[in-house]
């Protein structure tokens, strides 16, 4: 299979400390971490945007720094995006009223916003794509199988470069999911944001993508540590990424992208690693990031 | 390399089963009735493509989980497959177990306290997670795609995709949906449903009922099903896919989308436009819908179109589940030889007449199945007969 060129990335990290108000008002307020207003400042204006749900701020904010970081012609560019919980902000938005009201309540300003990949297609829109475009569903391991959707389309030529993304926002509805499931009480601190990938196959980038690893799923907490034991079974003795702190803000998909970032970030030169991406709900995968003068295992496919 | 279909489930508004669903689509029945799964009083429409679910599961998996495992099922069954650990999943839906997300957030407004076990389940990837369960296996890779009303087709196109690279030999593709109020709502606000009968393609359409069901098919590479002694039904010989940015809602008036995708699915196919015998239509019975998608077929085919049908006059519109129930009914057209008649039809569209009227001349050989979606997705398949 074709290594992937890793060319640019994008980022709309969760930098602000806030407090969500509960669906319950007398409850304590959750605490997450926000994207900063002014780091999309610049989707309020657009006319397809100025409707669109924050995702989709987030998630264009992300794409667009790629393609301007990297500028490929946009007419083979395809578009991969990794979403957990997806446009909760506008699902609970258009439904709580009709529980509330009733079906006069139902409102179009948000309903198609409340689709999975409603996000995608304004990104699309904006950047003028009309390639191939995909929405997956899944946790942090979901952006794996973005990435292996894309190496899939530049294997076939249905593409010659792809932007691989991952976006999430943040709702009362799911951290109340995430409260009666227990999750907060573990520590977890919820996030939103994006991240994005652009990738190639340009075999002298700098950094290339060799291996994607896409494990077992896992419903129980000892399923989890197999699954992820599974998966760092194919590390082998080369160096591994470390893991984030357990306080370190989450937001899924978004936070699978941005761990790639960081680690390719601190790729040395002649030298690989492996970056872990152990999924929160159900998923677990990894992928090996390989420095340029390095040679190239393009034989090493896994799947664990 | 040939990508062979070995197996077909399905689920529809019709009946339990692939070859159920077939009779009574051939013989020109509907599975539209009125809807119980939440009380519809105060929205536009009444009716949708419902799924009685007879008896009531006595587990606590969502509707969705229950719609997938029976078609999979069928599917394995006729592919004289056990799934094992490591088989890849390529399935699709838009809203997997919506319905108890709904039931969580009126927990919160009615002051109850909210089932652990529905919230769990109401993620869509939890009804692949209930398939492994039930049926004993670990995945593969397990890809879920939600593009809207295209993402079953697309799901079959990844599938494709992965068999074409070697990235698989074998694997589960199919696309699973469940009727849920916050969608039904989200339709009934825009005016897209209808209370009367659909008409694809009719002068007098005046919109879509929504459906649910799932369809599950075995694919594999032609050398893996002749290495186990697997009868292939048909050929999955083509996948197109491309955006269309127009509007999140509506498709662009020219079909442009549409059109790359089905030539790109006949180019892969190795057959000119004029091979296909039969389409398979998206065909929702909507004003926006149709016109666009008969430009869309007119850029591709000229002005002599090949037999086309909607089944969603039969099924409703099954969303995240359409693209693939409507491949399983295109492959029975190229296993049986029938095209079933086109539900609702009073007036066509001009031009249309002939392309959703005529009897085959022959049995089909070559059939598409296209599908178009929210947020500009277009995919089209290309099957052809053994």
């Amino acid at each position: 299979m074709t290594p992937l060129a890793l060319l640019a990335a994008g980022s709309v990290p969760a930098t602000v400390a806030a407090a969500l108000p509960r669906l319950r008002p007398d409850a304590a307020p959750f605490a997450v971490r926000r994207v900063a207003p002014e780091a999309t400042q610049r989707w309020q204006r657009e006319p397809r945007l100025r409707r669109a749900s924050p995702i989709a701020h987030f998630l264009a904010e992300a794409c667009t720094q790629a393609v301007e970081a990297a500028p490929v012609p946009r007419e083979r560019l395809g578009l991969v995006v990794a979403y957990f919980t997806g446009p909760s902000q506008y699902s609970r938005a258009f439904f709580q009223p009709v529980l509330e009201r009733g079906p006069t309540a139902a409102s179009p300003a948000y309903f198609p916003d409340t689709v999975y990949n409603a996000s995608l297609s304004h990104v699309a829109s904006v950047l003028g794509l009309n390639g191939p475009a995909y929405a997956l569903v899944g946790d942090e391991a979901a952006f794996v199988s973005a990435l292996t959707v894309a190496r899939t389309w530049l294997t076939l030529g249905t593409a010659d470069h792809v932007l691989v993304a991952g976006a999430e926002e943040l709702d009362a509805i799911a951290l109340e999911a995430y409260a009666a499931a227990g999750w907060l009480r573990r520590g977890f601190l919820p996030a939103e944001g994006a991240a994005a990938l652009l990738v190639g196959r340009e075999p002298d980038a700098a950094i290339q993508i060799t291996d994607l690893v896409e494990g077992p799923t896992h419903r129980t907490p000892a399923e989890a540590r197999a699954a992820h034991a599974a998966v760092a079974t194919t590390f082998g003795s080369e160096p591994v990424f470390p893991p984030d702190p357990a306080t370190t803000p989450r937001a899924f998909t978004a936070s699978a992208g941005w761990c790639i970032q960081a680690a390719a970030r601190q790729l040395a030169a002649d030298s690989a690693l492996w970056v872990p991406l152990p999924g929160h709900d159900h998923g677990s995968a990894a992928l090996r990031l390989c420095s340029r003068s390095r040679r190239v295992n393009v034989e090493s496919d896994n799947q664990t | 390399m040939n990508v062979v279909i070995t197996g077909l489930g399905l689920v529809s508004p019709l009946a339990t089963g692939v070859d159920a669903t077939w009779s009574r689509l051939v013989a020109g029945e509907h599975g539209l009735r009125p809807l119980t799964v939440f009380d519809p009083a105060g929205y536009r429409c009444h009716r949708a493509g419902e799924i009685p679910l007879t008896p009531a599961p006595r587990d606590r998996a969502p509707r969705a989980s229950h719609f997938l495992l029976a078609a999979a099922c069928e599917a394995l069954a006729q592919a004289r497959l056990q799934p094992f650990d490591g088989l890849p999943l390529c399935l699709s839906t838009t809203a997997g177990g919506m319905e108890f997300g709904e039931d969580f957030l009126r927990g919160f407004l009615e002051n109850r306290r909210p089932a652990l076990a529905k919230i769990a389940r109401y993620h869509p990837r939890q009804q692949l997670l209930d398939l492994e369960r039930t049926l004993r296996f670990r995945a593969g890779p397990a890809h879920l795609i939600s593009n809207s009303c295209a993402s079953g087709a697309n799901a079959l196109g990844h599938a494709l995709d992965l068999l074409h690279t070697g990235q698989a030999e074998i694997l589960l593709a199919g696309g699973y949906e469940a009727l849920n109020e916050l969608v039904f709502a989200g339709f009934d606000c825009l005016k897209a449903v209808t209370d009367e009968d659909i008409r694809p393609f009719d002068v007098h359409r005046s919109g879509l009922l929504l459906g649910e069901g799932a369809a599950v098919l075995v694919l594999e590479t032609a050398t893996h099903a002749a290495r186990r002694g697997a009868a292939p039904l048909v050929t999955l010989a083509g996948y197109g896919h491309a955006t269309d940015t127009h509007h999140i809602t509506q498709p662009a008036p020219a079909g442009e989308a549409l059109a790359r995708s089905l030539r790109a699915a006949c180019t892969r196919a190795g057959l000119a436009p004029a091979a296909i015998d039969y389409v398979n239509a998206h065909g929702t019975g909507t004003p926006a819908n149709d016109p666009a998608e008969l430009a869309g077929y007119h850029a591709v085919f000229g002005p002599d179109l090949p037999l086309i049908r909607s089944t969603k006059g039969a099924t409703g519109h099954t969303l995240g589940a359409a693209g693939a129930i409507e491949a399983v009914l295109a492959v029975q057209t190229l296993r049986t030889g029938a095209v079933p008649p086109q539900l609702g039809l009073r007036e066509p569209i001009p031009g249309m007449e002939t392309a959703l009227r005529a009897a085959p001349a022959r049995p089909p050989r070559v059939v598409a199945s296209t599908n178009l979606g929210f947020g500009g997705s277009n995919a089209a398949l290309v099957f052809t007969a053994q």
